[in-house]
């Protein structure tokens, strides 16, 4: 029994983002799942199915359901890092085809910026890095750029290319807050954070929130014109701590890729948007690699000369991504959302024309968990 | 495996964050305040492994023993850190953190002792030698063999 094409999105929106302006995250959490739910023509009390992750709360569904009055019969915390809103996607899938819910919500907010811009994570250091000073998780991404760089001779300037193709997509989307352009030289000359990488290597820190709502494909279609259809999920997980991960070069990406393609049917020649988790360019990188859009050490000659940045052969993270538009923590439900959007042909200057089809991957830590997802407004 | 040099190297913490250990996570500590750096092998399938484990990461086994590594080894990876990851560190910065592949096969992280404003490489020859941390524990540090210069 697969769930491929089973479930469709029919609602996903954004909080408010960058600054949170007196908003808690559970706050923030429920601006989006109004506007979410609000697009999609429900009513909180259609909800049954209820899924968040979070930093700052334990047991997030639980804040939800008081905080909103919603009575969910099915529940899911999973949590395995930023990408766990979009392994969210196949659970509610999951449950959905199984009946244990219609209409599942998924649903994330984080006020890291107001917080002081230090990411907020719970506590739970790895025993054998805390005594070393790791910056978590940046030294991480720092080891892993190094590996990769005196593996594959990958440069810090072929990773710069990530960061200023980002900003010029940033600069098409009226809710980022950084407009000016970027350069190689702005990315190599920004301060060493934890070596190879530079501050304009690492994301932003900033706060902010999304939803999005998961039915039936029969139900979605009586909702909304476009239902952005679940074609193929995949999820894969082999660490927790960089210390534990088996190489620094290669990662779980592959498998998770691999599945969520086979289960679509689809090759990723027909992907008309991709959304990556770009917290560095480094995890850009290793996941263009890994999901197959060019050979395995080869993606530092693969992002140059424009190929990420609009007009570039590859839509990559349209809105901005996690390194100039928006990341308060867990990226994932924001490449989630601008896929949607992509999907529905709302994304504005940058909208990529006819886009139908687009792939969705997730890491989660550094780089030890990876859900994929294909979406699709194609009927079949 | 010898004892801290520290003329021209960059400053370590004078009290290192720690983790409170539980269980298994105490063998590898414990060890280093001998001045032993130790990993597991498997009995059962003869896999090492890194950190201790209550069972055999490749088999499940529950018969392991603690090896004493030579202590020598390559870097794998390393991180220069130019910004505290911890207060303890504020005074510290840059340091290097590196990923060493033992001699023996199995990965280990800690830092690397390191004449200041001098970068390793990956593939460099490095040597464990160990720093007290309390009564009980030791922190297991490393730093680069260099040519011309005693091992010992």
């Amino acid at each position: 029994m697969s769930i491929s094409r089973k479930v469709a999105i029919v609602g996903a929106a954004e909080s408010d983002v960058f600054e949170s302006d007196g908003r808690s995250p559970v706050g923030l959490m429920a601006q989006a799942i109004a506007r979410a739910l609000e697009q999609a023509g429900l009513q909180k009390s259609d909800v049954d199915g209820l899924f968040s992750a979070s930093a700052y709360y334990y047991m997030p569904v639980l804040n939800l359901t008081e905080y909103l009055g919603i009575h969910p019969r099915h529940a899911d915390s999973s949590t395995i890092g930023g990408c766990s809103f979009v392994s969210h996607i196949q659970h509610a899938a999951a449950a959905i085809n199984a009946g244990l819910c219609e209409v599942a919500v998924v649903a994330y907010g984080s006020t890291q910026r107001t917080d002081g811009r230090r990411l907020v994570s719970i506590a739970e250091p790895s025993p054998y890095e805390l005594p070393y000073g790791l910056i978590y998780p940046i030294s991480s991404f720092g080891l892993i750029a190094q590996r990769h760089m005196a593996q594959y001779g990958t440069t810090s300037e072929q990773l710069a290319e990530i960061a200023v193709a980002a900003r010029e997509w940033a600069m098409l989307n009226p809710r980022a807050r950084y407009k000016q352009p970027l350069t190689v030289d702005d990315v190599l000359s920004s301060p060493l954070i934890s070596s190879p990488l530079h501050k304009l290597d690492c994301c932003l820190v900033t706060d902010g929130g999304g939803a999005f709502v998961l039915t039936s494909s029969e139900r979605a279609r009586d909702l909304t014109p476009k239902p952005v259809y679940v074609e193929g999920t995949g999820e894969a997980i082999n660490h927790r701590y960089v210390s534990g991960m088996p190489d620094l070069t290669t990662t779980e990406a592959v498998h998770s890729s691999r599945r969520a393609l086979q289960m679509s049917g689809r090759k990723l020649s027909e992907m008309d948007t991709i959304h990556l988790y770009d917290a560095f360019t480094i995890s850009a990188l290793i996941q263009l690699e890994d999901i197959g859009f060019c050979a395995k050490g080869e993606g530092g000659a693969f992002v140059e000369g424009g190929r990420l940045a609009p007009g570039g052969s590859l839509a990559l993270n349209t809105n901005g991504g996690g390194l100039s538009y928006c990341h308060p923590g867990m990226l994932g439900m924001f490449e989630v959302i601008e896929a949607v959007r992509q999907l529905r042909g709302e994304a504005g200057e940058r909208q990529v024309p006819n886009a139908s089809t687009s792939l969705v991957h997730g890491m989660g830590a550094t780089l030890a968990a990876h859900a994929t997802a294909v979406l699709s407004t194609e009927d079949w | 495996m010898s004892k801290v040099t520290t003329s021209s190297t960059a400053r370590r913490p004078e009290k290192r964050p720690f983790a409170h250990l539980r269980g298994e996570e105490r063998i590898y500590f414990r060890a280093a305040a001998e001045n032993r750096l130790v990993f597991q092998r498997c009995v059962a399938c003869s896999a090492m492994q890194f950190p201790p484990r209550s069972v055999c990461s490749s088999c499940l086994g529950h018969e392991l023993t603690i090896e004493d590594a030579q202590g020598q080894g390559s870097i794998y990876s390393f991180t220069v850190v130019h910004r505290p990851g911890h207060p303890a560190f504020r005074d510290c910065v840059p340091y290097v953190v590196v990923l060493v592949d033992l001699d023996e096969g199995v990965r280990v992280i800690a830092d690397l002792e390191i004449e200041s404003g001098t970068t390793p490489r990956v593939g460099d020859r490095v040597e464990a030698f160990f720093e007290p941390h309390d009564e009980e524990y030791g922190v297991p540090r490393f730093r680069l063999i260099l040519e011309g210069r005693s091992t010992q």
